[in-house]
């Protein structure tokens, strides 16, 4: 049950972290013609990407601090035993981002409001990066946690 | 703009708390995921395993951000400048990465 909760997981992280990606390059993108590939990438609409990052976020936050219980008790034990400070550490800076860009939410959501505001794109730009950063870090922490203990291993 | 400008509050406050919860154990409750109990009050060590602090600064945090959202005056809440939606989350992932840096010394 835990190893699919935690599939789920990493499932709405991957999700996630392709829109958030997008949104952000989006935001920073300089209006251009569309060429290529890279161009395309980022010749979206930012804000049609908001509620569903916001959904997106909170489901994959849900399902993480489920299956967070189950961690403390069996992962975080074993990684103390073998002497892995710095993957507790990583994990624990995790858990703070992940905590701080939920918070983060309610602005990001304002500041994406259509119609966006002229004034306020530079906060729209750096809080969405702000937050993809946290989804990018609290992917690759859960998979190399994942790596270096997974559940029932 | 009046809801924008609470919403905006909320997410700075409760960020700001969230880290203060953790730096200070401001939890509002402990989870004892071996006992699958929630309580206000530190249970003894040796019965009930691992404590859990996260979702109590999570608690914590969302109280006091629901709390000054709705009794700080929205013209103030107005007229804060977007860039502190951004510059405390920069700051707090500062905090953040010095406070936990003993992981790796």
């Amino acid at each position: 049950m835990i190893t699919t909760l935690l599939i789920l997981h990493g499932l709405l992280a991957v999700a996630l972290l392709g829109g958030i990606t997008h949104q952000v390059y989006s935001a920073y993108r300089t209006p251009a013609p569309v060429k290529g590939f890279i161009s395309r990438y980022g010749a979206v609409n930012g804000a049609a990407y908001t509620n569903a990052m916001i959904v997106l976020y909170i489901a994959a936050a849900i399902l993480g601090w489920i299956v967070y219980a189950p961690y403390r008790l069996e992962i975080r034990t074993a990684l103390e035993d073998l002497n892995l400070p710095k993957a507790n550490g990583i994990f624990e800076i995790k858990e703070h981002f992940i905590a701080i860009g939920m918070f983060m939410l309610p602005a990001y959501w304002v500041y994406w409001k259509t119609p966006l505001a002229e004034g306020n794109a530079t906060a729209r730009k750096m809080i969405t990066a702000i937050l993809a950063f946290f989804v990018w870090y609290g992917f690759l922490v859960g998979h190399i946690l994942n790596n270096i203990k997974g559940f029932g291993q | 703009m009046i809801t924008n400008a609470r919403l905006v509050v909320f997410s700075i406050v409760s960020a700001i708390v969230y880290v203060l919860a953790y730096n200070f154990g401001w939890q509002a409750f402990r989870y004892y995921p071996l006992l699958n109990q929630i309580s206000i009050e530190a249970l003894p060590a040796k019965s009930s395993g691992p404590t859990m602090m996260y979702y109590g600064w999570m608690g914590t945090a969302l109280i006091a951000g629901l709390a000054v959202a709705l009794i700080v005056p929205t013209k103030i809440g107005a007229k804060l400048p977007a860039a502190v939606a951004w510059v405390v989350p920069l700051l707090l992932v500062a905090f953040t990465l010095v406070y936990e840096k003993h992981w790796f010394l």
